[in-house]
């Protein structure tokens, strides 16, 4: 799994190509890493959400300008944490205790995603079209809760929501899925998906070997 | 401690941070744990993969509607700009374009304020009064009115328009004709017998249409310039207010205004006879070539000129030659509709010099002011003659 210092090589083809694909990849890190530190810092995560969107629209309007941008993964960070804030200036250094935490910011990635997808498709399937089928606001807790760690409290407060309201609906949403999967299914998922553990543990490895 | 439900394992914040290798103190915790409860590795798996799925999920799902949304707004501000960029453009072109018209709207404003006169410069124009009373405006693009026993046309053919019916056309044509010019107006006619007539400004010609009778006559109010046709049968007589000539030649030209101090009678061509209408037969004097007859309080002298200048006004000149200042000012005053006011000028002063008459009033003035001890003052339809 990359980093956000690793994607210069898509930084480099966005600027000169405006290429979407490394556009598309550069959006993906950065908008769970941004989100991440926005709630955080005890942001909203709907103005989470508008910052991150404002930010890589600006990129892609002024591409051209972004060439003399020594360092990209400073220059998006400072940017969008300027807009979060909306301070004038804003230093990385005043948030420099988020650095450990985000260190430790290591989901599977989009790719292992993919290969989950074409490994086992039916069970995929199933869970895709779950997740797909939640209401957005439910799915953003799901997002929260289990792919950003965030605690019931923090997604109350970003979601402005009752605490109660995000732990009934994280329940939900894991009873529905248990529900669609069936036991056997179930099983059998995790049958299969668990030949990919070693899969997963590598790259587990990998990341922590940052 | 003992998990029997998966929701147990899933409201676990460590439990979440171990799926996700989120720090080691809690890693450590349930690999050791893991390792104490061994019959719990299969839910220990199945939570975690729960977990690590629905957390990839959502997040791609997340990441990627969110990075839908922003390829639309990228897509609508494309729109934007390129809907401003048309804008822009039609704006830049009708301000060019409303430039380009003010510029030459002034410009046209210009030059019209520039002129005293009215509305028309100074031009072919003239009114043609038939004997029934009918007036006529003839077409300031023709020159000269074409007379002849059926009808009045132009001289490239057109019949002058009077929308009445044939018969009365005929009828007027019988008769006495009256040709007028305004001030700033000029027009050439050619009359039945194929004398040719240049009228100059703010004057009047009465004609037949044609000439029936022993002689040719015309009446003349103002000034014009005469190429009588030979007929040594039927002589042709010019009736001024003051003057009568008879034309024994060719060409002359009379300068008759009533309200002028005198009547200028110069021949060009052939042999005149004038004589003063006060005076009758006595007074009478025969004209030769470049010789003028100068009438001014009933008395009739002659004198030599060099009447080609006398007459240079049909060919669109001024010319002054020992001319008095009042006397070019009248000129000035009916070509170009103006006012005259003497403010200390010498009406008497004498000037030489000669211009275009389709030059600008302006620029005349100026010159006369360079050739003689005159100074001018234009305003409006006045001209001020001052020292």
């Amino acid at each position: 799994m990359k980093t956000g210092k690793d994607l210069k090589i898509e930084w480099d083809a966005f600027l000169q190509s405006g290429s979407e694909g490394s556009f598309y990849c550069l959006y993906t890190h950065y908008h769970h890493y941004l989100t991440y530190i926005g709630l955080k810092q005890g942001g909203i995560a709907e103005h989470i959400k508008d910052c991150i969107n404002d930010l890589f629209l600006y990129l892609y309007e002024n591409r051209e300008r972004l060439m003399q941008v020594r360092n990209h993964h400073n220059y998006i960070l400072s940017s969008f944490l300027r807009k979060l804030f909306k301070k004038e200036k804003f230093t990385l250094t005043d948030n420099f205790e988020a650095e450990p935490l985000l260190a430790t910011l290591n989901a599977p990635s989009v790719e292992t995603t993919y290969i989950l997808q074409h490994a086992e498709k039916q069970a995929a399937r199933i869970l895709k079209h779950f997740i797909n089928k939640l209401p957005p606001n439910q799915n953003r807790i799901i997002y929260q809760r289990f792919y950003l760690g965030m605690s019931y409290e923090e997604i109350a407060y970003t979601n402005h929501i009752a605490i109660k309201t995000a732990y009934n609906t994280a329940h939900i949403a894991v009873d529905k899925l248990r529900g669609m999967l069936g036991k056997d299914r179930l099983k059998l998922v995790s049958a299969i998906i668990s030949s990919l553990g070693i899969l997963f543990l590598l790259f587990f490895k990998f990341h922590w070997e940052k | 401690m003992e998990y029997n439900n998966l929701d147990e394992f899933l409201d676990n914040p460590s439990f979440l941070n171990y799926c996700f290798n989120r720090n080691d103190s809690d890693v450590h915790y349930w690999e050791r744990w893991l390792i104490a409860h061994p019959e719990q590795e299969d839910r220990i798996v199945e939570a975690k993969r729960l977990v690590l799925l629905m957390g990839a999920m959502s997040a791609k799902r997340e990441g990627d509607d969110n990075y839908r949304q922003l390829l639309q707004q990228i897509s609508i501000n494309k729109q934007i700009s390129i809907r401003k960029k048309i804008v822009r453009k039609i704006i830049s072109y009708s301000a060019a374009a409303l430039m380009l018209l003010t510029v030459v709207a002034s410009f046209y404003f210009y030059q019209q304020h520039n002129q005293p006169k009215g509305s028309v410069p100074e031009g072919n124009r003239a009114t043609l009064t038939l004997a029934n009373g009918k007036q006529v405006p003839l077409n300031e693009k023709k020159e000269r009115l074409v007379i002849d026993a059926q009808h009045f046309a132009y001289d490239d053919g057109t019949i002058v328009s009077m929308n009445d019916k044939k018969e009365d056309v005929k009828n007027s044509v019988q008769q006495w004709n009256t040709i007028a010019t305004p001030n700033g107006g000029q027009y050439q006619l050619l009359l039945a017998d194929g004398t040719k007539v240049w009228l100059n400004a703010a004057s009047q010609l009465k004609f037949p249409a044609s000439f029936s009778g022993e002689s040719r006559k015309v009446e003349l109010a103002g000034e014009a310039y005469f190429e009588v046709a030979e007929d040594k049968m039927h002589p042709f007589y010019v009736i001024t207010p003051r003057q009568r000539l008879d034309v024994l030649g060719t060409a002359f030209n009379i300068s008759a205004y009533t309200e002028d101090r005198a009547e200028i009678t110069t021949l060009v061509n052939g042999a005149i006879k004038v004589s003063s209408e006060a005076e009758g037969e006595n007074s009478s004097k025969i004209l030769r070539p470049n010789e003028q007859a100068f009438l001014e309080a009933g008395k009739l002298a002659v004198k030599t000129v060099n009447a080609a200048k006398e007459i240079s006004w049909i060919n669109g000149f001024f010319s002054f030659n020992d001319e008095p200042l009042s006397s070019i000012m009248q000129k000035i005053s009916r070509w170009y509709d103006l006012e005259i006011v003497y403010q200390g000028a010498d009406p008497a002063m004498r000037f030489w010099g000669g211009m275009s008459r389709h030059a600008e009033v302006a620029d005349v003035l100026k010159r006369l002011e360079l050739t003689g001890n005159v100074h001018f003052k234009l305003k409006g339809r006045r001209v001020f003659v001052m020292q």
